[in-house]
């Protein structure tokens, strides 16, 4: 992982479809939010990168899911397995 | 009018915070009712959702969680990333969010958030980190509160307030530690935090444009910086000359992977031996955020610029290793 270049975003896109998969997914309230992550790493034994689901329902009700792959590469079915 | 919109139409977000009786509410009293012509929605640590002459407020709930893996230790806030993503559906209520924090809240986490998270920096941008000190009180906190030293270090304004309970001798004395715990941010003397709101708002702090705008003095060394190894210090680095791209992200990662904890704040400009261009870089613990600025004009000395500010820190090998990164 380089610092010196600017952090790798997701794509809007997969951002969007990826949200989407996760509010078909999970029960996610009105006022409650999904946030799509990707997290680097190069360390040995460490995935190279792994997209996060933050579910956000409401007060204490926050959860993470992890898929071991990059954002782009997430399925439906990745979501699905969780 | 106060003008506080970000550019690109991003909606500035402000962070409050001071320790218990610093005068938080008061400030945020003052915000909310003075007449500047900005819609303000804030962010606060109590339940219920209330309007205060058409303000929104909301509850938070401090609910802080690590997002983490082999190369990143990073703690956010599951509650600002709900109410953020339910705030931005009512983006035509408002111009400006505020989150208040507790007196005991590390405001890390508040700030990771809006790093971590693509599409909060898409749509928000970090105005800035507002600290009230109580001038007569933080005395009995300020040796021993992680809290309270943190939110003084994570600052890029600090209002001094209270300032009618102390001498000036004191508030002196209080300022000059505060200098050498933080010497990014700016001191504003207050009594009941009555300041002009431009003061702590539209700040654009985090605005990478903006790193370079540092106060006077932030590079100097303190000789008594060395009394306080244990304590949050600032570290500044003022070098002419290139730097060995590879051997500088060598460096810096080994530096946040090992030390990212105790780092609370950096910034800078860097002269890269591989490009014509200025680098410019911040970064909260872990979280690291630079790209190339503007080419350096054909007469401006090649400067590297930067200043570290965070607990324990070595400044000799923080400079040692720094300087080894030169061509």
């Amino acid at each position: 992982m380089s610092l010196l270049h600017p952090r790798r975003r997701i794509d809007p896109v997969v951002a969007a479809r990826l949200r989407g998969w996760a509010l078909e997914r999970w029960t996610i309230p009105e006022e409650g939010s999904v946030s799509v992550q990707e997290l680097e790493c190069d360390k040995p034994g460490c995935p190279p990168r792994e997209t996060v689901f933050v579910l956000a329902r409401g007060p204490g009700e926050t959860e993470r899911h992890k898929v071991l792959k990059a954002a782009a590469d997430v399925t439906r079915d990745d979501l699905e397995a969780l | 009018m106060t003008t506080t919109e970000a550019k690109d139409g991003l909606v500035p977000v402000t962070v409050l915070t001071g320790f218990l009786g610093a005068g938080k509410t008061t400030l945020l009293n003052r915000i909310l009712t003075e007449h500047h012509g900005q819609r303000i929605a804030v962010i606060e640590n109590e339940f219920g959702e209330l309007g205060i002459d058409n303000e929104l407020v909301i509850g938070a709930d401090e609910e802080v969680f690590e997002m983490n893996n082999g190369c990143i230790c990073c703690t956010v806030r599951g509650d600002l990333i709900r109410i953020l993503g339910s705030l931005m559906r009512r983006r035509d209520r408002f111009d400006h969010i505020l989150v208040e924090t507790t007196g005991m809240a590390d405001p890390g986490p508040v700030i990771q958030t809006f790093f971590m998270d693509d599409e909060m920096q898409e749509r928000l941008s970090l105005d800035g980190v507002v600290t009230l000190v109580d001038a007569k009180h933080v005395t009995q906190h300020i040796d021993d509160s992680h809290e309270c030293q943190e939110q003084i270090a994570f600052a890029d304004v600090i209002v001094l307030n209270k300032v009618d309970l102390a001498s000036e001798a004191e508030l002196d004395a209080l300022e000059g530690r505060i200098r050498s715990m933080n010497r990014g941010a700016r001191i504003h003397r207050a009594t009941q935090a009555d300041l002009p709101i431009d003061r702590v708002v539209g700040l654009q702090a985090f605005n990478l444009d903006r790193v370079l705008e540092m106060e006077p003095g932030l590079m100097e060394e303190d000789p008594d910086d060395h009394e306080h190894d244990e304590s949050v210090t600032s570290v500044g680095i003022d070098l002419l000359g290139d730097l060995d791209s590879d051997r500088l992200d060598a460096w810096l990662s080994e530096l946040l992977a090992t030390r990212g904890p105790d780092i609370f704040r950096m910034k800078g400009v860097l002269s890269l031996a591989d490009t014509d261009e200025r680098f410019v870089f911040q970064g909260v613990h872990m979280l690291f955020d630079g790209r190339p600025d503007r080419p350096w004009a054909p007469d401006e000395e090649r400067r590297n610029r930067l200043v570290f500010i965070g607990r324990n820190l070595d400044r000799d090998a923080l400079e040692g290793g720094f300087r080894a990164c030169l061509v």
